[in-house]
């Protein structure tokens, strides 16, 4: 409790509040724009922070997380487009409220529900990260090697339309974490004499290259010249109007989409698209009035939007503590975190508790500054959406050679990012998912170090590390996990029933 | 052509480049070996895999599907071409051409808007990065 308090007099200090709602406005901005992503907000935002303190970057990149969740909904209540993926099942309700003229209070809704999903998910973060972190105090090589696995088998959630789609975009992923020197004896692998490859493939531009680069290029495959001409900027709110009232009537709903969204959160693979599905359908199913889903009901959109941003804090629990990114945002904070010299797990909760604690309190600061620009800076906000993608393509490219290139100050890297970008593109093009590849590079190396440290102490076999009870749950668990699609696909058979069902006559 | 589908010429392409990274590895002492040819090799069975089945019913993977080839080669060309001319101009410089370059080419007709972006961009990365930040720019390799 200490610690947090002293986490939040460092979130005060000016800089860190400015930060924080710098970092949610052009979070806002990212999440309003549709196919720009949160995971491209955060990514894009990383080198900003290269000359911060790691509070105040950790701060700013909190806004932008929280942000970007919430600015996708702007677009889809007012566009019917969803700006973030995670916002598609606000869009059922927001957008027939604004065809009534009711825009403006369907985005303040959004805004409230976003702002109670993100901080009890937060609350959520506060409580359960630091017993667990504690947990990993026990962890050896086997207990590692065991969450490495873990965090690989997230790769058949990602999968679960193709899985040998799946595994060979985590294979690939796997290798690419390969090159470099040998994490035991120092023997360079696939270096090609490359200096620059020793140290292995750097992740940011890495990562920017495959989220980002290559939405450039699917912005340039899908560019339509005719939707610059139309003035986006025409697109109005009408007034921005807070209905207490009914907002009072829905708390149950905002409480269980935000539960819903932090449980979503911490596990791996399940982002906030499937969140505020799993919330909007939670909504329907504990409504008296279920018809009226669908047809502009504000309880659809609190109970999207309350679950999305839940999944904020909830995805931070498993990548603060194990290290572990559950998705493709949370892989990007990783190399954030690491950039700030930060390494995931006890230590964090330890010898860098100030920072962790001042971050946390900084995520809790991003959902206010989040309420209060959304609701004051809603008829803002809209204006995003008339920016003409002919020139955000090359503004995002160019920002994506500044996030590659300031980390190191090589062009090296830049081509790093362009390479793949353009592998990423073809990825996309060819039906596969870059997560997988992401979750390969970042854990391969842990899993392989590990697994060469368990042979070198057990004389070569690896049987003696079942003998922990910690790495027999993470197996169990991993199990669970490699099952999953298929319940999850009965799942999605079982809404899609369901919504069939509610929406016949 | 319609045999041939984009899967199966990128399934065929991974097998090409996984051979060749295995024949890499045989130099390699056992343990550095060891992870990376296991991947090998399961990545050359999957892909095999992929190359028999072809794609799937939803078709997802019978072509490339980019709608507007021609847009794509000029955008990634001029991408390309714009790193060239970060190391050859500067980073400014480079951006500022680039932002006006690709939105004319993208047939953008508001050319005060592209004028206000090219101008106004670079100076808001040299205030955010050199000014405030003190994160240098790359700067022109005659500089």
């Amino acid at each position: 409790m200490q610690q947090l308090l002293t986490g939040f007099v460092t979130a005060m200090d000016p800089i860190n509040l400015l930060m924080a709602f710098l970092g949610t406005g052009i979070g806002i901005f990212f999440g309003a724009l549709p196919g720009l992503t949160s995971t491209m907000a955060v990514g894009l935002l990383i080198p900003v922070t290269f000359g911060f303190q790691p509070a105040t970057g950790l701060i700013f990149l909190a806004g932008a997380y929280c942000g970007s969740m919430y600015g996708g909904s702007i677009s889809a209540i007012l566009l019917n487009t969803p700006g973030t993926p995670a916002s598609a099942a606000t869009s059922y309700d927001g957008f027939p409220m604004t065809n009534r003229g009711e825009g403006g209070t369907a985005l303040a809704v959004a805004t409230v529900a976003s702002f109670i999903g993100g901080i009890l998910s937060a609350l959520c973060l506060i409580l359960i990260a630091p017993p667990l972190a504690r947990l990993a105090l026990l962890f050896g090589p086997g207990e590692y090697f065991a969450v490495a696995i873990f965090g690989l088998t997230i790769i058949s959630a990602f999968s679960a339309k193709n899985m040998v789609k799946g595994i060979m975009a985590g294979l690939i992923g796997l290798l690419v974490g390969t090159i470099g020197m040998d994490p035991i004896n120092g023997y360079a692998r696939f270096t090609f004499g490359q200096l620059e490859l020793f140290e292995g493939i750097s992740i940011i531009p890495a990562l920017i290259g495959l989220f980002s680069a290559s939405q450039v290029l699917m912005m340039l495959d899908s560019y339509n010249s005719a939707d610059d001409e139309a003035d986006g900027s025409r697109v109005t709110t009408g007034k921005v109007r807070v209905p207490f009232r009914e907002l009072m009537e829905m708390k149950m709903t905002l409480l269980r989409s935000s539960v819903i969204g932090t449980i979503i959160g911490i596990i791996p693979a399940a982002g906030g698209d499937i969140a505020s599905f799993i919330g909007y359908n939670e909504a329907v199913r504990f409504s008296k009035d279920k018809e009226s889903f669908g047809t502009g009901n504000p309880e659809g959109v609190a109970a999207s939007e309350a679950a999305n941003n839940g999944v904020t804090g909830g995805s931070l629990i498993p990548l603060l503590t194990l290290g572990i990114p559950g998705n493709s945002v949370t892989a990007i904070f990783l190399g954030g975190l690491m950039i700030q010299g930060l390494r995931p797990g006890p230590s964090l909760f330890t010898d860098q508790a100030p920072t962790t604690y001042a971050f946390f309190a900084g995520l809790i600061i991003a959902n206010i500054a989040m309420l209060i620009l959304g609701l004051i800076g809603a008829s803002l906000f809209v204006r995003v959406l008339g920016v003409p993608g002919a020139l955000m393509i090359p503004l995002i490219f160019s920002l994506c050679v500044i996030g590659s290139y300031s980390i190191r100050n090589s062009l090296f890297d830049v081509a790093v990012m362009m390479a793949f970008g353009g592998f990423g593109f073809f990825l996309r093009k060819l039906g596969f998912s870059s997560a997988p590849v992401v979750l390969g590079i970042i854990l391969g190396p842990m899993a392989e170090s590990n697994f060469r440290r368990v042979l070198q102490v057990n004389q070569g076999s690896i049987l003696p590390i079942f003998s922990s009870p910690i790495v027999l749950v993470l197996t169990a668990i991993s199990l669970i996990s490699v099952a999953s699609p298929v319940i999850m696909k009965w799942y999605e058979k079982r809404r899609a029933f369901r919504e069939s069902q509610r929406r016949t006559p | 052509m319609s045999k041939l589908s984009a899967i199966r010429f990128a399934a065929a392409a991974v097998i090409a480049v996984s051979l060749y990274a295995f024949w890499l590895t045989l130099g390699y002492p056992r343990g550095a070996a060891m992870l990376p040819r296991a991947l090998l090799v399961l990545l050359t069975a999957c892909a095999a895999s992929l190359l028999v089945r072809g794609p799937g019913p939803d078709g997802v993977g019978q072509t490339l599907g980019i709608q507007n080839r021609g847009r794509v080669l000029m955008g990634a060309a001029m991408c390309l071409g714009y790193v060239a001319a970060i190391y050859a101009a500067g980073y400014y410089a480079a951006s500022a051409l680039f932002v006006a370059a690709l939105a004319l080419v993208l047939r953008y007709r508001k050319r005060h808007f592209i004028a206000a972006a090219a101008l106004g961009y670079p100076l808001a990365i040299y205030i955010v990065f050199e000014y405030l930040l003190k994160i240098p720019m790359p700067l022109p390799m005659w500089y």
